[in-house]
């Protein structure tokens, strides 16, 4: 059984949501302000597998309970904002949320989104717990280590969220290759993408600001209209002069 | 502005230096001596001054000619008495000093009509001596000089005669630069006291010009009590109305925003508990139900769609909308656009297909121009016949000096009547509106687009095709080059 908390001051909705996803196997914790949700979080941080925080929220707002929460636990995060504040929701995204859902949401789609999130932390734990052979990917000035989860770019640390850290992680895998958007959103965010749906976008201008977005000369990663992204190897353009002298 | 500064300053500066020469001509012309005096006006009006001077030559009448005799006069006496005491030698000192202190030069001739300083005397002088001697004529004027003669006698009653020369040019120009000088000082004056005159009353308005623009310009905290200082008059005033003007417009510009917040929030917390109720009602009721269920999803989905569009509408009419200046590529955000409208096609057996020549970048807002693209594509998905093609272009067209993104979306569907072409972008407008219902849309969209296209500085177009269909053409002002860093 997943326990999730609630961080939401619509505390009708919070009911709903109790009787609503609990035959889903699911056990809620309600909590009507940011800032006692923020204590909860932190003080019972193993205790939930899945924060869902409302961004506005009285006093507190849930960008400051998120900012405060990730200096502190990586608990996975979904957001529930309001539909036509797309600033906001990449603002969210950059500062480490797991995913959004809009409100008002499609109740099934927030199960989808849950389930998705906590299969993919649920694959993380179990990798650390085995060691399956972690590894290190090294693309240009880009190093990634899927033990550690660090990323550095010549040799400089740099802070990605988990999501970013995946399609970072799918990119290098294929450098050179096209990944395309419906990959990235099954590979990382455990599910398919609805029509105009722009998580993969927002994640990945948020991933290519954090990495820079030019190496050397060329774009770092390209957009391939109408298919999706490709990491640029370094290798590979050299290898094509080479071939045309 | 700066017209009215030019204007209020040169305005007053030859308002005063008119003034100032015409009360120096009243002045002149009041006072007859001193007209005379003016050896400036001979300039101005030479032949009737000449006239009179010739016709009163000799007895040299007027105040200034009888002054500057008497003075000629008692030099030649001085000289007279010089002479006779002291002999040749310290005449010519005498003379040579005189000459020196007022540029007068002085023959002195006796009764014989000899000169007595032994000068050479030119040919002026000898000829005025012997007009003298044979008419009487004792005043000569030449360009270079202007002669006299003055008879004296000595105590012992010796005769002489004194020709006096003095340069002309000498005298004139001196009284000239004089005159010049009056007029410049009278003129820089002025122009510093106009010049402030003009700042004075035009800096005020160049102040508060600038903070309207900048209200314009969307920068509602803008004030100008600050910048006007401690002045009170009738410009001060309207800075403070300004003030008020400015200060009333930003409370209500941010209640309106505030409350556009609030309605989409409290419009959107009753639905986001409807759609959970409604969820959990269909797992705890049977299959009797599921159609009204269905419904009742369908209807929240609507109504949601509305507040959304509804909110979007008027936060793009009341101003609160603050535009982007980042370059938005717009063959990737068509793409995008294309490919999600392309799946939403499919249902209906129909596509979507996207022609770009080449790129531009629009200076604007992503999220405002994806919708306003959004709504013109889904209205043409929605009714476009069933099996046929979506057309999207984008192109670059540059007209004059601006370039423009023109992008043009044509469905191949009915159409819409010729009078009804107008009216597509008002909202809630319908063409059959039973038919048009089911199709679903919020009767916004394209008003939205409107909206939006007219805050990025475009417009749009909507016109049958030929053979049937819609055309609708979004123009925005574009840049060429890669804004991507």
């Amino acid at each position: 059984m997943s326990h999730i908390l609630v961080i939401d001051d619509d505390t009708e909705l919070c009911e709903l949501l109790a009787d609503y996803l609990k035959p889903e196997g699911f056990e809620i914790t309600s909590v009507y302000d940011g800032e006692q949700g923020l204590r909860l979080a932190v003080s019972e941080a193993g205790k939930y597998d899945l924060i869902v925080l409302d961004v506005m929220l009285p006093g507190m707002s849930g960008f400051e309970v998120l900012q405060h929460l990730r200096s502190q636990s990586d608990t996975p995060v979904l957001m529930l904002t309001a539909r036509d504040e797309e600033v906001l929701r990449i603002m969210g995204l950059e500062m480490g949320a797991d995913d959004y859902l809009p409100k008002p949401f499609n109740p099934r789609e927030l199960i989808a989104r849950a389930r998705a999130i906590l299969r993919r932390t649920k694959d993380r734990h179990n990798q650390h717990a085995a060691l399956s052979m972690p590894e290190k990917i090294s693309v240009g000035d880009i190093e990634l280590d899927t033990g550690t989860r660090v990323v550095n770019r010549s040799g400089e640390q740099i802070e990605l969220t988990s999501v970013e850290f995946g399609f970072l992680e799918m990119l290098l895998r294929a450098a050179g290759h096209v990944v395309t958007r419906d990959q990235l959103a099954e590979g990382v965010l455990g599910r398919a993408l609805t029509p105009y749906d722009r998580s993969v976008d927002v994640h990945l201008s948020s991933l290519r600001k954090k990495l820079g977005h030019k190496l050397g000369e060329i774009e770092r990663i390209k957009t391939v209209r109408g298919a999706g992204y490709i990491y640029v190897n370094p290798a590979q353009p050299d290898k094509d002069k080479i071939l045309q002298q | 502005m700066r017209s009215l500064f030019v204007k209020i300053f040169l305005w007053f500066w030859v308002a005063m230096a008119l003034i100032s020469f015409a009360s120096f001509l009243s002045a002149v012309a009041t006072e007859s001596h001193s007209f005379f005096a003016m050896p400036w006006l001979r300039f101005f009006v030479r032949p009737p001054i000449e006239g009179h001077l010739k016709m009163q030559s000799g007895s040299f009448s007027g105040h200034w000619m009888s002054v500057a005799g008497n003075s000629l006069r008692l030099a030649g006496q001085t000289a007279i008495g010089i002479y006779e005491r002291d002999g040749k030698t310290t005449l010519l000192d005498f003379f040579n000093e005189l000459e020196r202190a007022v540029h007068i030069r002085f023959y002195l001739f006796d009764e014989q009509n000899v000169q007595l300083t032994g000068w050479p005397i030119p040919e002026e002088v000898r000829e005025l001596s012997l007009r003298h001697l044979h008419d009487g004529l004792d005043y000569k004027r030449s360009d270079e000089s202007i002669l006299t003669v003055q008879q004296l006698i000595d105590p012992s009653g010796k005769q002489y005669t004194l020709i006096a020369r003095l340069p002309a040019r000498h005298f004139l120009t001196r009284d000239y630069s004089l005159l010049a000088m009056n007029l410049l000082i009278i003129l820089i004056t002025a122009g510093g006291v106009c010049y402030w005159l003009a700042r004075y009353i035009c800096m005020p308005i160049g102040k508060l010009g600038a903070a309207a623009r900048h209200l314009a310009d969307g920068d509602l905290k803008v004030r100008v009590g600050a910048v006007l200082g401690r002045r009170r008059d009738e410009i001060t005033e309207l800075g403070r109305d300004f003030d008020l003007m400015a200060e009333r417009i930003e409370s209500l510009i941010g209640s309106q925003k505030r409350l556009l917040r609030d309605i989409s929030h409290e419009f959107r917390s009753p639905l986001t508990r409807l759609t959970l109720a409604l969820e959990i009602a269909r797992r705890r009721d049977g299959q009797d139900a599921i159609n009204a269920l269905d419904r009742i999803e369908l209807e929240a989905g609507r109504l949601n769609a509305l507040i959304g569009k509804l909110l979007m509408l008027a936060r793009l009419e009341s101003g609160a909308e603050e535009i982007d200046r980042a370059l938005v590529n717009m063959a990737e955000l068509i793409e995008e656009l294309v490919t999600d409208a392309d799946f939403e096609a499919r249902g209906r057996n129909c596509k979507v297909r996207f022609v770009s020549p080449e790129n531009c970048f629009v200076p604007g807002t992503r999220e405002l121009l994806r919708s306003a693209i959004e709504n013109v594509l889904r209205n043409a998905v929605r009714h476009t016949a069933e099996d046929t093609e979506v057309m999207v272009t984008l192109s670059c067209r540059t007209e004059g000096k601006s370039l423009r993104a023109v992008i043009e979306v044509r469905d191949k569907g009915p159409g819409v009547p010729e009078e009804s072409l107008a009216d597509l972008f008002c909202p809630f407008y319908r063409v059959g509106d039973a038919r048009d219902r089911k199709q679903g849309g919020t009767g916004l969209g394209l008003a939205i687009t409107e909206r939006a296209a007219k805050l990025h500085g475009g417009q749009v177009r909507a016109a049958n095709v030929p053979g049937g269909g819609l055309s609708v053409t979004i123009d925005l002002p574009a840049k060429r080059e890669e804004g991507h860093p």
